[in-house]
């Protein structure tokens, strides 16, 4: 049909579909690009130190002491295993800073119980967090072991106290149901013994802990769930943590390191005031607003990411829950651009500004509501007439085909990198689950992430549950 | 027209991506099948070294050709043996050639070989190995490669002299690192005296101070006099390194110029100071330590109150503010 013969509705969805078809290339076209980076920073990579028993070796006498900050709340039943699994692991010098957020269970007097907890007069370093502190405690039976107990404020203000309490040079932030390996730490403060003072932060990758063998809050056999919704969730898992992160990284433009895992300098995380508390996506805000901070003050500075460095976290295992978690994804994003919009396209950022921001706009921002919008307008289009059927086979290549395509590529590297999945077997399950994931699940996803940019219009700040199956033993 | 390309290129990219990953699945389905087998082949191996570290002239795994293999099993033995029996393994391992990849992978043109390389040769530690790792140091290209065979050099103790190891590591031309600090508490035992000489010549602070703190690990006392002339240094971190050393030295004439320095105006120095009280324990020091109880820095304060935590009987609860 010619655009005269189209009129003026049949011309607009058709300029429509188009829009849909260049931003979905494009998002593609980043995709890939970010997965041939990640092969070659793989391939040519040095591999971090790979035995325990040498990095003990190496940096035992020189490692930066490190305070553990764990947020809980409402933790009683896992966090006597989480704590405990915190204090084993291998470091020379750590502290575990558990901060109690006003849980309304028995997390508090469990730790008391199992830690023989008493007051002690600690004096907060820096009052980052909104709430009150209602007690300090340390534990008798272990030396490393402190307790913030204080009111409710969520995980930001949570780990806020604690990073206000602690007095290491360093501070690693994580969920109080993660599992961190028990190398996680010295992995994860190994390049700082690189470093000369520029390195602020360093992440490491995020795994499902979905279907492994945990014991006393440490992982004891990895595995592979067999329900489907966290098998989709470990292809994507692996999509965001070993290409985007690891070319991000790479390339100096990595904005995000997981709320469930990270290391940071402490000063740094000071100067600039800790978490925002008024933002659902707190971990992304922060590491933007580390770039912002460093770029404003001109300081060369480095944020790394080591794949090596895992944590095990418990994925959604329903539809409700896995809603209500992206869509608080998208929430975040949203509210982070909007509070750094200065940033976007901004010279002045550096490639933060001008490709890092931008990105994260097509990715987050316009990419995942213009797909959806594709599965809608490039069918109707063809079924009007409007559209070719051979570009609209194009759109579901470019948005279902090629999708498939990076999750089985990414699932490829890890195979050949990293080589964490237990066994052949699971892998050609998790294979399966990134074919299937891009029919379904994919759009699902963009469907919660819609809802995600409803709730941030609508000023919906409310944190919606995820509920938790909680680890076995 | 565009479309077709789109669909094509969707195809192919998703057929590569399948391929590659299929090839993936079937190598470790084949690798698990081979388990069993490999282990019992990689359990050979290591019963043939153990054998032949024994005594034994016969190597039982003769037919076990495989290179990786074989040095996977003698490095899982190396941790284990000490003494003559290690040094037996090690002749052994190099007549059976198993150092002659990582002898050539110090060439490759990947940094990341050429890392994994050191650290084979670290473990082995022959002659040739020890000249290998020296070349490496001093002429690789990758200052990861060079710091690498610095750190193995190290842990040998062979590290080249301070002046060549700081010349070949570019330290004090760049940022100092944890890890030039580690290394120069490895050079101090050995090469006091020229590290000594080294602070006589002009060099950039940070290098200076770097020298001074290793200098506390040359369990040498005669250094204490330098330290103490370090200590009225004009540079703060250079006055801080002397008491960080100070304290590493343990000898009780540094109390004399260490108490002063907990009015230092600088508060990393006030800081560095208290430190080093807490751990020469020093209870002459607790008036001094008081009064920093009202230091106007934070970090000093707090330090201070640890400090009398140690040093002050618990009961003295005058003494806990901050």
């Amino acid at each position: 049909m010619t655009a005269s013969e189209l009129g003026f509705v049949g011309q607009a969805v058709l300029c429509v579909a188009w829009f849909c078809f260049a931003i979905v290339l494009l998002r593609n076209a980043v995709n890939v690009v970010q997965l041939a980076v990640a092969a070659w920073v793989f391939l040519t990579r040095v591999r971090p130190t790979p035995r325990l028993i040498d990095l003990w070796d190496r940096y035992s006498d020189i490692a930066l002491p490190v305070s553990v900050i764990a947020p809980a709340f409402n933790e009683e039943l896992s966090i006597v295993d989480s704590v405990r699994a915190l204090l084993a692991l291998e470091y020379p010098e750590h502290e575990v800073i558990v901060v109690n957020d006003g849980s309304e269970d028995r997390t508090l007097a469990t730790l008391h119980e199992h830690f023989a907890l008493e007051p002690v007069e600690r004096t907060q370093i820096a009052h980052l967090q909104k709430t009150r502190i209602l007690g300090v405690y340390r534990s008798r039976t272990h030396a490393n072991l402190l307790v913030i107990d204080k009111e409710n404020g969520r995980k930001a203000d949570a780990a806020n106290a604690g990073i206000g309490f602690a007095r290491t040079p360093l501070v690693c932030v994580i969920d109080a149901d993660s599992i961190i390996e028990t190398d996680g730490l010295l992995r994860a403060s190994e390049p700082f013994m690189f470093d000369d003072g520029s390195l602020v932060a360093v992440g490491g990758a995020i795994r499902i802990v979905n279907g492994c063998e945990i014991k006393g809050g440490s992982l004891r056999k990895i595995g592979v769930s067999r329900a489907w919704l966290p098998r989709f969730q470990v292809v994507e898992y692996l999509r965001a943590f070993l290409t985007a992160r690891v070319a991000n990284a790479h390339m100096n433009t990595l904005m995000l390191i997981s709320g469930a895992f990270g290391v940071f300098r402490r000063s740094v995380l000071v100067e600039i005031g800790g978490y925002r508390h008024d933002t659902v996506g707190e971990d992304l805000e922060l590491i933007v607003r580390i770039h912002r901070f460093m770029r404003e003050n001109k300081r060369h500075y480095t944020i790394d990411f080591v794949p090596e460095i895992v944590c095990w976290t418990e994925a959604p295992t329903t539809w409700g829950g896995l809603r209500n978690q992206r869509a608080r994804w998208q929430q975040g994003a949203l509210e982070t651009l909007i509070e750094h919009r200065r940033m976007i396209g901004n010279p002045r950022y550096g490639r933060i500004g001008v490709f890092a921001m931008p990105k994260i706009i097509l990715e987050d921002v316009v990419g995942p509501p213009v797909e959806l919008l594709g599965y809608l307008v490039i069918p109707a289009a063809w079924f009007f007439g409007v559209l070719d059927p051979l570009s609209a086979a194009a759109y579901f290549c470019i948005t279902i085909l090629f999708g498939t395509a990076l999750s089985i590529g990414t699932l490829a590297l890890e195979e050949a990198q990293l080589r964490r999945t237990p066994t052949a077997g699971d892998l050609m399950r998790i294979a399966v689950a990134a074919i299937v994931e891009n029919v379904g699940y994919r759009q699902a996803n963009l469907l919660f992430r819609w809802i995600g940019i409803k709730r941030h219009f609508r000023r919906q700040t409310a944190w919606s549950p995820v509920p938790r199956v909680g680890f076995g033993n | 027209m565009l479309s077709r390309e789109f669909i094509e290129i969707s195809v192919l990219f998703a057929v590569a991506m399948a391929i590659a990953l299929g090839a993936l699945i079937l190598r470790r389905w084949r690798d698990e099948l081979r388990a069993d087998a490999r282990a019992a082949k990689a359990r050979l191996v290591t019963k043939a070294y153990l054998q032949r570290v024994g005594g034994a002239h016969e190597d039982i795994a003769s037919k076990i050709v495989d290179p990786a293999m074989r040095l996977t099993a003698v490095s899982h033995l190396l941790a284990l043996l000490r003494g003559a029996e290690r040094a037996k393994l090690i002749a052994l391992a190099e007549a059976d050639g198993l150092l002659r990849r990582p002898l050539a992978n110090i060439g490759s043109w990947l940094v990341a070989r050429r890392v994994a390389a050191v650290r084979v040769l670290h473990q082995f530690a022959t002659p040739t190995c020890l000249s290998t790792l020296r070349r490496a140091m001093a002429t690789d290209q990758s200052l990861t490669v060079r710091v690498d065979a610095a750190l193995a050099l190290a842990d040998l103790g062979r590290l080249p002299p301070p002046r060549a190891t700081t010349a070949m590591l570019n330290i004090g031309q760049r940022g100092t690192t944890r890890l030039d600090i580690a290394l120069f508490r490895a050079l101090a035992i050995d090469h006091g005296p020229e590290l000594r000489a080294m602070l006589a010549e002009r060099i950039p602070h940070a290098l200076r101070a770097v020298i001074i703190e290793a200098l506390g690990w040359s369990n040498d006392i005669s250094v204490v006099p330098l330290l103490e002339r370090a200590a009225g240094f004009d540079h703060a971190e250079i006055r801080a390194a002397a008491l960080r050393a100070a304290a590493r030295i343990g000898h009780p004439a540094v109390a004399k110029w260490i108490i002063p320095m907990l009015e230092d105006p600088a508060a990393i120095v006030r800081i560095q100071a208290v430190n080093s009280c807490a751990v020469l324990g020093l209870r002459s020091a607790v008036p001094d330590l008081r009064a920093r109880l009202e230091d106007p820095v934070l970090w000093v304060r707090l330090r201070a109150q640890e400090a009398l935590e140690q040093l002050a009987p618990p009961q003295d609860a005058s003494a806990r503010t901050g």
